[in-house]
């Protein structure tokens, strides 16, 4: 062990320590990240070189899979904090020594998926304008950069105090807690209503989707960050201990719950206004929406887990914990593709109670398949978090050596 | 070491030679000054030109790109259209020497376009199109697909139409000015300009 | 007379007139009088004047397809090479309509509906999307960076993303890959004093003009006989609007 720092917060000694040159074994898993990196980088080439003519997107959807994943990746983020903030806002002592882990997971996936949401626009290079000064700031997605590089500003400082000695650091520990936690919730909400405000979709056009957001942020948030810890902790042969895994496994299918309340609460009221009865039936009772709501979103990623970590029968399992997460992501990726996708796909109306038709995709339900290129680009965006992740785990000591002892 | 020998050598060279302008300025002392001017405020000129264009509509011919364009790049060289990714085209041709980028081309039409927007303007609209065949006393040109019409067949109807009509007229103006119409549609050659609009001024205060 | 000395005030302000102007003037007296009267090409545009289109589907016989041609004319969009149907650009669309309960059908032509209060504007990040002054919605190229958020948040679906790198673009509409673009009222036709060319292609069915004049034409006619706009619901004051609808 190389060094070590106490953690100000809590009375006993915590030994943080940087992830040690386990040879192989870090360095494959890194390659295999920074190839995923490459093979976006070479999608992200492709599509530009080309033009937006070889992906599937087109004037009808016309945002596609690489914005599923920014979108899940910039929303798992906010989430990923979370355990750092219960940890210094609520004080829990279980948490604390999992903070400074959170806050790198929740930075880096936010850049990974902002450096995709960046590589899809289709001229980057005037994304120099907005940076001189063209920002238009009733815009909700200019808001967002403000939320979002706000979120990466404070998240750097937050660390700091989480990891420096001095004095003032342990002052703005707790402030800084609070801070990250607000903005979060405005950084979730900020991104829902990116959607919530569209009027001229039936899917969208609710302010519901701000809250929705937020409990997904913490599904998907927890989901990743329990994958990461069992991961990191049983690689480096650290001891993870039971009381963890035991909050983890106690909070993610609240947090499930939250949002199927939400889902609900949401179809419900779309239900009841008769303007929004097509778009139900068409997400609710239709072919291949409906297919992926109720299998894919409601079963595999919602019950599926909540049986996984709330029944008797896993009880204190760590594998029941990494099934449960992994099918809460799968579940969340379809939550969100059927959000961006299914949304646009479904027709805008222009005459109600008339059928209309056009050469151009008028009352029909747009198709969408994606291609190769932008699946590659959105699991770079996902290399680009998790090697920054291990990059931080090596040069930073981000992870305590032991945490069974402390429950 | 013998890159960068490349380099400080291309540093030390003149610069590369430009396509000269197909059309001229009025005297040397303009050319003189607009070569001074445009050699560096080009840049900041034509970005100056573009949002007033965008947000006040302001359509001067000052500074426009499409006026550079016309001016700069000829219709044909060695008998192809020359584009901005040839490297004789005026603009690439400098920017390439000092290495800096220009996307205007994405979008921007990179060479001079029969279909100029004067000459355009002044050409038969589909509804005027309409309106000349409508007063046709002889033709049986009506059942003719309007959209199917060219360019030059319309010019033929219309001239043969306002010859007819024309004899009311006097008939210098009338013939004058429909020679021009053909030519400036035809060859759209703008070094005929001022020879044009001296007629149309002719024509207009009569 | 009275028509050409109009023409003639129109044409003298014009910078850069040619023969072929003054032809068309001779050859056709009796055209219609263009409303729009041409602002000096230095002028800035002011919000004295609201450009609007009153498109009367009963008298368009063909439901549009003359105002599209003239449009993808004008622009030069419609055929871009490599782009599939659905990611070709349009920036004007036949819509055939058929109201289910009474079959009544009828078709028109649906493009940007120029909105007072644009979504599209709202929501840019950068600001492209714009409403010039006068009324005119249309995206600002040279700042657009793509991302299609304004696709998104149009109820008209007017709005096209151009997926190529493309060529030979016409010189008063530049296109190009990578930017969102649609209907913009041909403004470079509108502050020389002429009509769009979907109107010119149409005179008949389609009127241009000033919504704020009282006295234009289009007003006239909208103080009398009305004029719907396509989702009404949505309270954007649309400065396209259409009879027969
Ligand atoms: C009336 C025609 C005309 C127009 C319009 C015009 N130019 Fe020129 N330009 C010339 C001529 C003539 C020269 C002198 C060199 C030559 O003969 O080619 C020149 C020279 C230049 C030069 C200097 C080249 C050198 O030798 O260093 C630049 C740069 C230039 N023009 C840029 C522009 C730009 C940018 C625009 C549009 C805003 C423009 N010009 C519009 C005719 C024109
Ligand atoms: C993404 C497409 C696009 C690109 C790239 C682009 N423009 Fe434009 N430009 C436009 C459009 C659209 C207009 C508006 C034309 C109109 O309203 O008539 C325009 C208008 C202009 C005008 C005013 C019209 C004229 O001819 O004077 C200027 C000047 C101009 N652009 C300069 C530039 C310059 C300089 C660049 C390169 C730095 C550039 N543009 C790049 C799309 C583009
Ligand atoms: C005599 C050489 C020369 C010629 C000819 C020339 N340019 Fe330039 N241009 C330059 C230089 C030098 C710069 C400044 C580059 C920089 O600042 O990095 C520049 C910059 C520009 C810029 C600003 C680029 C930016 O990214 O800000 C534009 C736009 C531009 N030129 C357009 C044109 C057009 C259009 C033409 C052809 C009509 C043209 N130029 C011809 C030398 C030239």
């Amino acid at each position: 062990m190389s060094s070590e720092s106490i953690n100000n917060d809590v009375s006993k000694k915590i030994i943080y320590c940087e992830l040690e040159n386990n040879g192989i074994g870090f360095w494959s898993i890194f390659t295999f990240f920074a190839v995923l990196i490459l093979l976006g980088i070479g999608a992200f080439n492709y599509m530009h070189y080309h033009g937006h003519y070889v992906t599937g997107m087109n004037n009808q959807i016309v945002w596609g899979m690489p914005h599923v994943f920014a979108i899940f990746l910039i929303v798992s983020a906010s989430g990923a904090a979370n355990i750092a903030t219960i940890g210094t806002v609520f004080g829990k002592k279980t948490y604390q020594p999992l903070g400074r882990l959170s806050l790198l997971l929740a930075g880096s996936l936010l850049v990974g998926g902002l450096i995709v949401l960046l590589l899809d626009l289709g001229k980057i290079s005037n994304v120099i304008e907005m940076a001189k000064g063209s920002i238009n700031f009733k815009s909700i997605f200019a808001w967002n950069m403000i939320l979002y590089s706000g979120f990466i500003a404070i998240i750097v400082v937050y660390l700091w105090t989480m990891m420096d000695r001095i004095k003032s650091a342990k002052s703005l520990y707790r402030p800084l807690g609070i801070a990250n936690m607000v903005w979060r919730f405005l950084l979730t909400m900020g991104t829902g209503s990116i959607f919530g405000f569209l009027v001229a979709r039936q899917y969208y056009d609710a302010a519901i989707l701000a809250p929705l957001f937020i409990s997904a942020s913490y599904v998907f948030g927890t989901a990743v960050y329990s994958l990461l810890i069992i991961s990191t902790f049983t690689l480096t042969k650290r001891d993870l201990g039971n009381a963890v895994i035991k909050r983890l496994r106690r909070s993610l299918p609240l947090f499930i719950t939250a949002v199927l309340f939400f889902e609900f609460v949401r179809h419900l009221t779309n239900l009841y206004a008769t303007e929004h009865h097509g778009v139900e039936s068409y997400i609710l009772s239709g072919d291949m929406f409906s297919l992926l709501f109720w299998f894919g979103q409601i079963i595999i990623g919602s019950i599926l887990p909540m049986i996984l970590l709330w029944g008797p029968w896993f009880k204190n399992h760590t594998l029941a914990l990494v099934s449960a997460s992994i099918l809460a992501i799968i579940g969340g990726f379809i939550q969100l593709y059927i959000i961006i996708i299914g949304g646009q796909s479904y027709p805008l109306i222009l005459f109600p109670n008339a059928e209309i038709s056009s050469l151009f995709a008028d009352g029909v339900f747009n198709d969408y398949s994606a291609t190769l290129s932008e699946y590659l680009l959105g699991f770079g965006g996902i290399g680009i978090s998790f090697c920054i992740v291990m990059i931080g785990m090596k040069i930073f000591r981000m992870l305590p050596t032991i945490l069974d002892e402390l429950s | 070491m013998f890159i960068s020998l490349l380099g400080l050598s291309a540093c030390d060279s003149e610069p590369p030679e430009l396509m000269k302008a197909s059309n001229k300025f009025e005297s040397d002392e303009i050319r003189d000054k607009h070569v001074a001017y445009m050699r560096t405020n080009h840049m900041d000129a034509l970005k100056h030109k573009r949002d007033e264009t965008m947000y006040d509509g302001i359509r001067t011919e000052e500074h426009s790109l499409n006026a550079c364009i016309n001016c700069h790049v000829p219709e044909s060289h060695n008998g192809e259209v020359l584009r901005h990714t040839d490297q004789e085209h005026f603009c690439t041709t400098c920017h390439t020497y000092v290495a800096a980028k220009l996307d205007c081309f994405e979008c921007h039409v990179d060479h001079p376009t029969k279909l100029d927007y004067e000459l355009k303007s002044a050409k038969t609209s589909i509804s005027q199109k309409k309106s000349i065949l409508k007063n046709m006393a002889d033709s049986n040109i009506e059942s003719m697909q309007l959209k199917s019409l060219d360019k030059k067949e319309l010019m033929e109807l219309a001239f043969k139409h306002v010859n007819n009509q024309q004899s009311t007229k006097p008939p210098k103006s009338g013939g004058v000015s429909f020679k021009a119409l053909q030519n400036s549609d035809l060859e759209s050659n703008s070094s005929n300009k001022p020879n044009q609009t001296q007629k149309t001024e002719e024509l207009t205060s009569e | 007379m009275n028509n050409f000395d109009s023409y003639r005030r129109n044409f003298l302000s014009i910078v850069g007139i040619t023969a072929g102007a003054a032809a068309s003037v001779t050859l056709a007296p009796n055209l219609l009088l263009r409303e729009a009267q041409a602002k000096p090409d230095d002028e800035a545009v002011t919000d004295a004047k609201r450009w609007g289109l009153l498109i009367n589907v009963d008298k368009l016989e063909d439901g549009g397809d003359a105002c599209i041609a003239a449009c993808k004319k004008e622009h030069g969009w419609g055929d871009d090479p490599k782009s599939n149907q659905a990611q070709d650009a349009q920036w004007v669309r036949k819509v055939k309509v058929t109201e289910k309960l009474t079959g009544h059908s009828f078709s028109l032509p649906v493009m940007c509906q120029h909105c007072e209060t644009a979504p599209c504007v709202d929501v840019c990040p950068t600001g492209a999307s714009m409403k010039r002054a006068d009324g005119i919605v249309q995206v600002n190229k040279h700042i657009c960076i793509g991302c299609r958020y304004c696709m998104m948040a149009c109820p008209y679906k007017a709005r096209s993303f151009v997926h190529e790198t493309l060529v030979d673009q016409r010189p008063n509409s530049p296109r190009g890959k990578g930017t969102v673009e649609s209907c913009n009222l041909c403004v470079h036709r509108i502050d020389k004093g002429e009509n769009p060319a979907c109107v010119d292609s149409s005179p008949d069915a389609i009127v241009f003009g000033d919504l704020n004049d009282p006295d234009s034409t289009i007003s006239k006619e909208l103080e009398q006989n009305g004029g719907s706009q396509i989702r009404a619901d949505l309270g954007l004051n649309t400065g396209v609007r259409y009879q027969g609808i």
